[in-house]
């Protein structure tokens, strides 16, 4: 997705203005001249150099705000990569609650069904199969513990 | 026991063969498989590695990285798509010599070139790291702060285009790293009450985030094209190739030295390596007329050139703690997870590990030209595995090594957020190496200015006292005077926008 360099510079401005405001409560050290807030106020000053660069050369190329590469405006496409993002904020969401194999089983099978043009059959067979593995080798073999859920009755 | 010795020992241990055998085969799927890259097959190796001990971790990343550097030749070669940038800048050659029929010989040609750079380079820094050792042992604060500065200046304008952007993607890295408690006065920045943010925010999920995440939502987002295979079977790859490497003997040194050197540079890596290779190889050539018609000059020396550097990266990032590359950022933050802090002591307190590094890298290379061989011939079936069931299996490995780091989901959240930041910044020309660099080298930035501050009582003139800190200060400043004028005069960059989005 193309975004205009103006619209990076104002978002520049506003963080450099944030990264001021936060940085003006910090504690200063004792009888030193460089503190805690001395590197942030650095690195917003050059946020405000760059987003004023930003802003002045993008407006002089003129582009609008927001744009979608060609291969992108394919229909579906927008949807998949909400799905692919939201997929990750749902296993979030059911991390503790599903325990890994399940939740892991549901969104595998979901994305690979929706990227393969519904071929639901294989894609649940991804799922099953792909879960098991990450699982096995995560908190089998190297000792992550990865939530069970209400599996957690029969493994452990 | 002697040092070399005992090096030898840790690396032979059949634990240490059997994880660099797997690596090198994880290497060379990546490399191969078009649109995933070698940094990639480092961020997710990562959260493997961490359970590992010190010796198979970095001889994992050796393997992998080594072995995707090459094989992402063969998609080049074969269906005309790079399989990692550092491909790209020879792949219209290659291809070309493909469609004449002489796949065999560019493919090997790409092989033996690769372990020929690779073992040039591992000899590099066999050498160079311990001698560059002694004299680093001499710096102080004030050293390594031109350093580091050095570091990110180079990332800001070898890297890309655009200078600004360079700046932006660097200045967010060092954002990043003031993110928690600040190291001298325990001042907690930026946390938003966040009791996980106070311990600042790991760079692994942010690396996980920023080069798999992006590269998923690229794919999800983009044509997603199923690439054929037009050759029909190979035969033999490495028939010719000596006579190629007597006629390019010199080409051949001229671009390993050359990969070393821009490996060296923090900020430039294998791919910038390639494209200034096969430049110089193009304006020195007899035959400079036919580049890109399928000529094989310019894949021998990109191809020598890319490896090379690879292990040139790896002597600022263990003699300083520097990286030169994305990849040896990555490794420095894991050096560190094993207690073999970079830089000058690592020489003195643990000269075995140093050595065992070497080794790993010498044993890499040469282990390429078999692994490489069967890469060659079972690629057909590589490009057969189906992306719609890969990425879906990419993103989980993503997730389950983000929640691997600190066992909670708040790495996760860091990865998403991440990924999402480096789409954007990527599609609009924000390269995102540097702010990893910027990310790894905030906290060593601040922690010697802070310090040298202390010992020079506030006086900024301090910074140029001491002879060597002296030179590296001009050197930097000189570089942003440099900067500054190309960016008002307007010169074209060493990389454009469109060779360097080539993937």
């Amino acid at each position: 997705m193309r975004v205009a360099d103006w619209v990076f510079g104002l978002i520049l401005l506003i963080g450099a203005g944030l990264i001021f405001q936060q940085a003006a409560g910090f504690a200063d050290m004792p009888g030193q001249d460089y503190g805690p807030a001395f590197v942030p106020s650095l690195i917003a000053t050059g946020f405000t150099i760059c987003g004023l660069v930003l802003i002045f050369t993008g407006i002089r190329a003129r582009a609008p705000a927001f744009g979608l590469d060609p291969a992108a405006r394919a229909p579906g496409r927008i949807f998949d990569a909400l799905l692919t993002l939201g997929s990750v904020v749902f296993l979030m969401l059911v991390w503790d609650v599903l325990g890994f194999l399940i939740s892991s089983t549901i969104v595998l099978t979901v994305l690979s069904a929706r990227y393969w043009g519904g071929k639901i059959p294989q894609a649940l067979l991804v799922g099953v199969i792909g879960s098991v593995v990450i699982d096995w080798l995560f908190r089998k073999l190297l000792l992550v513990p990865l939530p069970l859920g209400p599996l957690s009755r029969w493994m452990w | 026991m002697d040092p070399i010795l005992q090096a030898f020992w840790i690396v032979i241990d059949p634990y240490n063969l059997t994880v660099m055998t797997l690596a090198g085969l994880f290497g060379m799927f990546v490399g191969a498989m078009p649109g995933l890259t070698a940094t990639m097959a480092t961020a997710l190796l990562i959260p493997v590695t961490f359970f590992m001990p010190p010796v198979p971790a970095v001889a994992a990343i050796v393997t992998a990285t080594a072995m995707a550097i090459f094989a992402g030749d063969i998609p080049g070669a074969l269906i005309r798509i790079p399989g990692t940038p550092s491909s790209a800048a020879y792949v219209a050659d290659s291809y070309k010599l493909t469609q004449k029929g002489q796949a065999e010989l560019v493919l090997g040609c790409c092989l033996v070139f690769s372990a020929i750079g690779g073992i040039f380079g591992s000899l590099a820094l066999a050498f160079a790291a311990p001698a560059l050792a002694e004299i680093s042992l001499r710096f102080s604060s004030f050293e390594f702060f031109w350093i580091a500065i050095f570091g990110l200046t180079c990332a800001i304008f070898i890297s890309t285009g655009h200078p600004i952007k360079g700046l932006v993607s660097v200045l967010l890295g060092l954002f990043i790293a003031t993110v928690g408690i600040d190291p001298t006065a325990g001042q907690p920045r930026f946390t938003m009450g966040s009791v996980e943010l106070l311990g600042g925010i790991d760079f692994i999920p942010v690396m996980i985030g920023m080069f798999a995440i992006s590269e998923l939502l690229r794919w999800v987002l983009g044509t997603r094209k199923v690439e054929s295979l037009q050759t029909k079977q190979l035969g033999s790859v490495f028939r010719g190739q000596w006579a190629l490497f007597l006629k390019y003997k010199w080409n051949t040194l001229r671009s390993s030295v050359l990969g070393v050197m821009i490996g060296f540079l923090p900020g430039a890596g294998s791919d910038i390596a390639a494209w200034v290779t096969y430049a110089i190889s193009k304006k020195f050539s007899k035959e400079p007329e036919k580049f890109g018609t399928g000529h094989i000059e310019g894949v021998v020396d990109a191809g020598a050139a890319n490896n090379s550097s690879l292990s040139g990266a790896w002597v600022p990032a263990l003699v300083f703690g520097i990286p030169g590359d994305s990849i040896t950022a990555i490794v420095i933050g894991v050096l560190y997870m094993k207690g073999l802090n970079p830089g000058p002591t690592l020489m003195l307190d643990q000269p075995e590990m140093l050595y065992a590094i070497f080794i790993v890298f010498m044993i890499a290379n040469i282990v390429m030209l078999p692994l490489g061989w069967v890469a060659i011939k079972t690629f057909r079936h590589v490009l057969k595995v189906p992306r719609e069931v890969l990425m879906p299996l990419i993103l989980m490995a993503c997730v389950v090594g983000s929640f691997a780091m600190n066992n909670t989901l708040f790495g996760v959240g860091i990865m998403l957020t991440m990924g999402i930041i480096a789409y954007f910044m990527e599609e609009n020309g924000f390269p995102i190496a540097p702010t990893i660099l910027g990310l790894v080298l905030g906290g060593l930035v601040e922690n010697n200015f802070m310090t040298s501050m202390m010992k020079a009582d506030g006086n900024l003139l301090a910074f140029f006292e001491r002879p060597i800190s002296a030179v590296l200060g001009v050197i930097v400043i000189a570089a942003w005077i440099w900067l500054i004028w190309s960016m008002i005069r307007a010169k074209p960059p060493l990389v454009t926008d469109e060779e360097a989005s080539v993937t």
